[in-house]
């Protein structure tokens, strides 16, 4: 049943995260029309004030209230319904509800192959592209998100200053500061894309400690909700839709992808035509929707000669450690301004596993999340673990975990949600390089709070086993053979099919992937409108 | 002891923390406080009333039951909960009903010691004439745990935190974004925070 808006349209972008809010700020900038189908509603400033933990984090109602998902750790397991993940469905995506920790990789991040040479069990590939080509689209894209900060944040990426200045101190870092610096390490502010002054036509923050996992009511924090969707939308070139679930995407008789078919709010069919498809659903839903458009070319799922699609999902490994101490944090308040050290990042076989991880503040601020870490606690032991909250200082890890092949995501052959289509099927277990090294950075961790004087420290599980860094489904690389996308992020079989988001890392890195997502998708866009004033793309 | 996560918590109820198509949560649970109990009758009220008041006691500082917990639990297991209830229901039946053959009086009427001995043993997994079938008696009480918890530090909106007591206890001043955030030097520690129950003119937050 076609829609009744019978145009067809320059570029359909479907899912308009940090990938796909690029795409249509920039394809609409260069004169395009684009219609966004976003599954989510369009929440905003007045959504978010009545966010809480409740329904933001524990229940999940705040952000994807339909998500179903089912999990299991390995092939051959059944897989149980379960929530794994923290998305966010809604116009601008997770990124509208993330700790906005803004991080550029590092240059052996885009070569791991190379660098560290193949691991068992691991299906480890270069990026194919590298930090230099990288490194214009990270300025634009931190300038475009007003990433705040001090000095760029290690020596490997040389020259420059965030176009935001650093946030003020946190009243509990000193304590990290002086742990890190009795160890020989040297910390610096994270950069994060929250403004720390009024930039971009956007209000500075207002430093409620409801950050991550929340949408924000000022757009101090820089999401596409905040800046690509507004600028698009002036330029009355796009088309946005938002509760449009797209369930397939249709193949004409020369392989090309010529509809969209998708669910409206009140759950009838609707179809839209583009010449150009810009697929941005998240590592997730968009392996997810390639593996649900099968036809007679591509009984596999669309664009997945390669059987790759869905595969090699990663999620970073999470260590993370709390301690007590006499100083206050008051990590209740502000923005995750805190400070981070990169010294202990270098991949070095000798530690007896690859790759690495920043080490940040992570320190608990909001009740539930803090509290969800007393373990099996009660009575007055439970009332002490709460009454602490003040004194507890945090930090985490965010390291790099292996691509393994049978890490994946595909249709549940049993689930189904409540328009009848396949719930998405996640098969996950950590590589053991990636325990090893989830181990070390615990020990690091730990002794980083002794040297800051803690009364105590304990490692902890902030994710409860869940994930908001999803990464690699549909991954990168210029043999068709071993890859998805190519060095474009367009697929390397459907002449019209590009896919923009955190799916085509090849590897994780060891920072928040965000940036990289928004730099990316800039690097792609601009690769995009150039082809298409060549008239290169029909 | 199991470690009761929120992840052993979805497992226990062997729920999908979503939403079991209701109105929208907020509004259904800010309609509900104002009524009386929706889920549990007299009995069933009275024992999880007692149960949290061991979860979290009052000592210096309020507990469960200054904070109305069960209220929390009881329109939780109304909403987003419901699929909880029958497991609620039976488990209720199964302790005062091994309180009163073992000690001839329900849970709620045992003295101290004998309320935490029955709850160790139920936590432990060793509580001797549990009947209940849908749940063993350490999932039980998981989940009793983690809704008093939540009942205890949750939004007062949702029924539970009554007065702030949570929020009190743990030093957490409320969602300063509603009332137009902090300063740097508040930040810092060198101006006071004003907690949202105390700030003038803010209507819902300043019902008590």
């Amino acid at each position: 049943m076609a829609s009744p808006r019978q145009e067809t349209f320059d570029v359909c972008v479907i899912g308009t995260g940090a990938g796909g809010g690029v795409m249509l700020d920039e394809l609409t900038r260069a004169g395009m029309s684009v219609v966004a189908l976003e599954r989510g509603p369009h929440l905003g400033p007045a959504d978010f004030m009545e966010h809480d933990e409740l329904s933001n984090i524990i229940r999940g109602t705040g952000f994807a209230p339909d998500l179903k998902e089912t999990l299991r750790g390995a092939e051959g397991e059944t897989a149980v319904p379960q929530r794994h993940t923290l998305l966010g469905q809604c116009v601008g995506g997770s990124n509208v509800h993330w700790g906005a920790m803004a991080w550029r990789l590092r240059p052996d991040d885009f070569n791991v192959l190379s660098h560290d040479g193949p691991v068992a069990g691991a299906s480890l590939a270069d990026w194919p592209v590298d930090a230099a080509e990288m490194a214009p689209w990270y300025d634009k894209a931190e300038a475009a998100y007003g990433v705040s900060g001090g000095a760029v944040h290690n020596a490997l990426q040389p020259g420059g200053r965030y176009p935001n200045p650093p946030h003020p101190p946190r009243s509990g870092s000193h304590v990290f500061e002086q742990g890190v610096r009795k160890l020989g390490y040297t910390p610096f502010q994270i950069p994060l894309a929250v403004n720390s002054r009024a930039y971009g036509g956007r209000a500075t923050c207002t430093n409620s400690g409801m950050c991550v996992m929340f949408g924000c009511p000022v757009h101090a924090k820089a999401s596409p909700l905040s800046v690509g969707v507004p600028r698009a939308q002036a330029t009355g070139r796009l088309d946005l839709r938002p509760q449009s679930l797209v369930h397939e995407l249709v193949v004409d008789e020369a392989g090309r992808i010529k509809a969209a078919r998708y669910l409206d709010a009140k759950g009838q069919q609707n179809e839209v035509r583009a010449r150009q498809f810009v697929l941005a659903g998240g590592s997730l839903g968009s392996a997810h929707l390639l593996l649900m458009s099968r036809s007679g070319r591509f009984a596999n799922g669309l664009a997945n000669g390669s059987d790759l699609v869905g595969r090699n999902l990663m999620q970073h490994v999470l260590p993370a450690v709390y301690y007590r101490h006499e100083a206050v944090t008051r990590g209740w308040l502000g923005p995750l301004a805190g400070q981070a050290i990169d010294d202990l990042h270098d991949s070095d076989v000798a530690r007896g596993f690859v790759r690495g991880a920043v080490i940040t503040e992570s320190y608990p601020s909001t009740p539930v999340v803090y509290a969800s870490s007393a373990g099996a606690l009660w009575g007055t032991a439970l009332k002490d673990y709460l009454r602490q909250f003040p004194h507890v200082h945090g930090l985490i890890a965010i390291g790099e975990d292996l691509p393994v092949q049978g890490n994946r995501v595909d249709l549940d052959p049993v689930h189904r949600d409540q328009h009848g289509l396949p719930v998405w099927r996640i098969t996950h277990a950590y590589h053991p390089n990636d325990l090893k090294l989830r181990d070390y950075y615990e020990q690091k961790m730990t002794a980083i709070a002794a040297a800051a004087g803690a009364e105590r420290s304990w490692p902890v599980d902030m994710t409860q086993g869940s994930s908001g860094h999803l990464m690699g489904t549909c991954r990168m690389g210029n043999n068709p053979e071993t890859s998805v996308l190519d060095r474009w992020c367009r697929s390397h079989e459907v002449e019209n099919l590009w896919v923009v988001d955190g799916s085509c890392f090849p590897t994780s890195g060891g920072y928040n992937p965000t940036l990289t997502i928004v730099a990316n998708a800039y690097r792609v866009a601009d690769h995009f409108v150039r082809e298409a004033r060549r008239l290169n793309l029909r | 002891m199991e470690n009761a996560t929120r992840r052993d918590f979805v497992k226990t109820l062997g729920i999908c923390l979503v939403a079991v198509g209701i109105p929208r949560p907020l509004t259904a649970l800010a309609a509900a406080r104002a009524h009386g109990p929706v889920s549990f009758d007299a009995t069933e009220w009275r024992c999880v009333e007692a149960i949290c008041a061991d979860i979290i006691p009052a000592d210096q500082d309020p507990g469960a039951t200054e904070g109305n917990c069960t209220n929390f639990i009881d329109k939780a297991l109304s909403a987003e909960d419901s699929l909880a209830l029958p497991l609620y229901r039976d488990a209720l039946a199964a302790i005062d009903g091994l309180c009163l053959k073992a000690h001839g009086r329900v849970f709620a009427d045992l003295a101290a010691p004998d309320r935490a001995h029955v709850l160790n043993e139920m936590a432990q997994g060793t509580l001797a004439g549990w009947t209940e079938t849908l749940a063993r008696p350490q999932d039980f009480f998981a989940t009793v745990r983690f809704h008093t918890l939540l009942g205890f530090i949750s939004d007062p909106k949702y029924g539970g935190n009554d007065n702030y007591v949570g929020w009190k206890l743990m030093g957490f001043p409320g969602p300063m974004h509603e009332v137009g955030g902090v300063s740097p030097e508040q930040m810092l520690g060198q101006k006071p925070v004003v907690p949202i129950w105390e700030v003038p003119g803010h209507a819902e937050h300043n019902k008590h």
